[in-house]
C-alpha cells in the first residue's frame, strides 16, 4: 500500500493551531516536579551522608564489643579522642610497656 | 576473650538519617502551608506545591524507615521495634524515644489517611492531616534532647511562659 496515497487529515493541535497557554504551563509545571522530585531525592541521600560523617567526626561513638569473656569492656566505652584516634585506656584495649623489656640475666655454669 | 570493633556505621547512620527526616518534614510542612494558602508564581502552578508537598512527605517516611530499622539494628543502644511504635515504654532514654515514636505514629497515621483518603472521607483526613500542626514540636524535641535540654535552652517542650 502506497501510503503517500493515503490522505492526510489533521486532529489536535499542530503546526497551524497555536497550543493553548495553559497546556503549556501545566506541561512546564509538571517538567518542574520531575526535576524537583530528582533533585530532592540526590539531596537527601547526600545530606544523609554527609549528616553521618559529621556525626562521626564531631561526636564520640560507641565500640562495639563482640564475644567476649570479660565483663568490664562492655558496649557503652566511648570511642577516642575529637582526633579521632581510639583511646586505650579503660582496660578495654592494649597498652604500650612503659619501658623495653629487660633482657634476662645469663647464668652460667656452677655446680 | 572480647574483641572490640570499630564504631558501628549504624550508629552514625541513624544520625544522619534521623537528620533528614526532620529537614523533609519540616520542608513538606512548609510547602503544604503554602499550598493551603494558594501560594503561586508565574512559573510554579500551585499544583506543583502539592505534588512536592507529596513526594517530600514520602521521602520523609522512607527515611525515617531507615532511621528506625539503623537505630533497631544498632547493637549499642537496646532499642527494640516495639519501642519505636508504642511511646514511652523503651528503657533506653524512654522521654525523647517517647516523644520520636509518637512523631513517628503521626506521620503513619497521615499518610496512611492520605492514601486512602477515598475510604476515610475529607472530614477524617482534615482533622488527621493537621495533627502534625501540633505533633511537630516531637521531631525537634527528639532531636534536640540528648544534645540539649529543655532546662538548659528553652527547647519546644518547655511550657510556654505565661505572660
Amino acid at each position: 500500500m502506497n501510503r503517500s496515497s493515503v490522505p492526510h487529515q489533521d486532529s489536535g493541535p499542530t503546526r497551524g493551531t497555536p497550543v493553548p497557554r495553559g497546556v503549556i504551563a501545566h506541561e512546564a509545571g509538571l517538567e518542574l516536579i520531575r526535576r524537583v522530585n530528582r533533585w530532592l531525592i540526590a539531596a537527601a541521600v547526600a545530606a544523609a551522608g554527609m549528616f553521618s560523617l559529621l556525626a562521626a567526626h564531631a561526636f564520640h561513638g560507641h565500640i562495639v564489643t563482640t564475644g567476649g569473656a570479660s565483663s568490664s569492656s562492655s558496649a557503652a566505652s566511648s570511642f577516642g579522642s575529637p582526633s579521632g584516634v581510639p583511646q586505650s585506656g579503660g582496660g578495654t584495649g592494649l597498652q604500650a610497656p612503659a619501658h623495653a623489656p629487660a633482657p634476662a640475666p645469663v647464668v652460667s655454669g656452677g655446680s | 576473650m572480647g574483641s572490640t570493633a570499630g564504631p558501628s556505621a549504624l550508629w552514625y547512620l541513624t544520625r544522619g538519617t534521623g537528620t533528614v527526616t526532620l529537614v523533609l518534614i519540616t520542608v513538606s510542612l512548609a510547602l503544604g502551608i503554602a499550598n493551603v494558602r494558594r501560594m503561586q508564581t508565574d512559573s510554579v502552578p500551585r499544583f506543583v506545591f502539592d505534588a512536592v508537598h507529596r513526594s517530600a512527605s514520602l521521602l520523609a517516611l522512607a527515611f525515617l524507615a531507615m532511621h528506625i530499622a539503623t537505630s533497631v539494628l544498632d547493637p549499642f543502644a537496646p532499642i527494640r521495634l516495639i519501642d519505636t511504635v508504642v511511646p514511652f515504654v523503651s528503657s533506653y532514654r524512654p522521654v525523647w524515644l517517647g516523644l520520636g515514636a509518637v512523631a513517628s505514629d503521626v506521620l503513619i497515621a497521615v499518610v496512611v489517611t492520605s492514601v486512602l483518603r477515598g475510604r476515610f472521607g475529607y472530614r477524617a483526613w482534615r482533622v488527621t492531616h493537621w495533627l502534625p500542626m501540633r505533633a511537630f514540636r516531637s521531631p525537634w524535641c527528639t532531636a534536640s534532647g540528648p544534645v540539649a535540654t529543655p532546662r538548659r535552652t528553652g527547647c519546644c517542650c518547655s511550657p510556654p511562659a505565661v505572660s
